[in-house]
């Protein structure tokens, strides 16, 4: 009887334990993937999603005034010329900044270091100049390299990233930011982040 | 000296809670609720004033594409179809047109067992930005075609991010739950919410015959980027 009941306290403590370690490696990723915010932080990003907002609006105004005076076909070239840079049909320059690291990571750090420059007013972005768009985007980690959609990028990795170049450096490149996290994540990982005043991302293939 | 089972069972039990402690302590504290009661107060005045403001600049939107639409309809009128053609093509392909077609509807809900007012996300009972960033990128990958999150269209550079209790889409607060419209193949774009089960979060998945999912609000003007000229 004894016996019995030490074999079952022991089963018992075997699963407490694995439901801890799982628990811990789920809370851990959290951790691992969230950036340090504080109060006043978090009130600057809405009260700056905020103003973003007000500026679209006045952008709208702008454009429904344009619609409103323009000539007509000049009016619609304007529109088809942005739409044709955000397609991905033209090769498009500006200035921005350059990501470049030597090993495969968890897609999702690339996935999250998109949403945050983004969030800083990137406006194109390619992965080892394939121009990231709603046909291309979707990662995996496959091996030592990344499934984009379906094409397979090997190491090492560049992402150019067209927007204001102090910005989108500050956005990553902060203490306790993704880059921090990352290199505490791959110790030994190597991780540059340069400015360029021109950059170059081309067209997607047709 | 002789070792009786009983012995063993207590050391291992020893050990086993040993090791559950030792995790216990390493584990980062979650730093949630230590806020001195005025600064709370503080911050949800500004939220509120921050969520009302909002609020007004997207009515204000609303009223301003619905003008914005009406010239643009008169001016295409007046164009060739050729350019029209052009402009239609880019327009969704872009994701500033309207797109309907067969797809899923996924709802995910915070656990039951928790509530918004305790938010943290470092908790995975709570629907986290993290979790639809996670979801997008599987639904790309099984080649959903236009996706929206509580109705807010969604495209390869819409940033979902967290902030205090909420998720924006973009500049927009949503809040849960949150419903995720996807247009393509119902049973491959099923396969892409396996990564979301392994959470605590509640998950459900209704395939839907006709979806609409609305045009991008995004704002679309470019400041820093051009065609490149051969």
């Amino acid at each position: 009887m004894n016996k019995k009941a030490f074999l079952i306290s022991v089963i018992v403590m075997g699963i407490l334990l694995s439901v801890q370690v799982r628990s811990f490696q789920k809370v851990t990723s959290l951790i691992e993937r969230g950036d340090e915010k504080n109060l006043l932080s978090e009130l600057r990003l809405f009260q700056r999603a905020n103003e973003q907002l007000r500026a679209q609006v006045q952008d709208e105004q702008k454009t429904l005034e344009e619609a409103r005076t323009k000539i007509s076909q000049e009016s619609l070239e304007d529109e088809l010329k942005t739409l044709r840079a955000l397609s991905g049909e033209e090769a498009v320059v500006g200035e921005g900044i350059e990501v470049a690291f030597n090993r495969a990571v968890n897609s999702f750090w690339v996935t999250d270091m998109i949403a945050q420059l983004v969030s800083s007013g990137a406006e194109a972005v390619s992965i080892n100049d394939r121009r990231l768009s709603d046909e291309t985007a979707g990662l995996r980690d496959v091996g030592s390299g990344f499934l984009m959609r379906n094409e397979f990028l090997r190491p090492p990795f560049h992402l150019s990233i067209i927007g204001p170049q102090k910005e989108l450096r500050d956005a990553i490149a902060q203490n306790g930011g993704i880059i921090d996290r990352m290199q505490k994540a791959y110790p030994g990982i190597t991780i540059f982040v340069t400015e360029k005043e021109k950059l170059y991302i081309p067209a997607l293939p047709q | 000296m002789k070792i009786r089972l009983e012995d063993g069972g207590f050391i291992l039990i020893g050990v086993a809670i040993g090791i559950i402690l030792a995790l216990q302590i390493q584990a980062s504290p979650v730093k949630i609720g230590s806020f001195p009661l005025e600064q709370l107060e503080v911050k949800s005045q500004l939220l509120n004033t921050f969520s009302h403001e909002q609020e007004l600049l997207k009515e204000e939107l609303v009223v301003l594409k619905g003008k914005e639409a009406e010239a643009t309809k008169i001016i295409e009128q007046r164009s060739s179809p050729k350019t029209l053609e052009l402009l239609t093509r880019l327009r969704d392909k872009t994701g500033f047109a309207q797109r309907v077609g067969a797809g899923i509807r996924i709802t995910l809900k915070d656990n039951p067992a928790v509530s918004r007012m305790d938010f943290s996300n470092r908790n995975e009972n709570f629907v986290q930005a993290s979790d639809l960033r996670d979801l997008v990128n599987a639904l790309y990958l099984q080649d959903a075609t236009a996706i929206s999150i509580n109705g807010n269209r969604i495209g390869a550079l819409t940033p979902i991010r967290s902030l205090f209790d909420t998720i924006f889409i973009g500049n927009i607060q949503i809040t849960s739950p949150f419903i995720i419209d996807v247009i393509g193949a119902p049973d491959s774009l099923s396969a892409a919410i396996e990564g979301a089960r392994t959470r605590g979060i509640t998950l459900f998945v209704d395939a839907i015959k006709s979806l609409t999912i609305p045009a991008s609000t995004q704002s679309r003007s470019l400041m820093y980027t051009t065609i490149a000229v051969n």
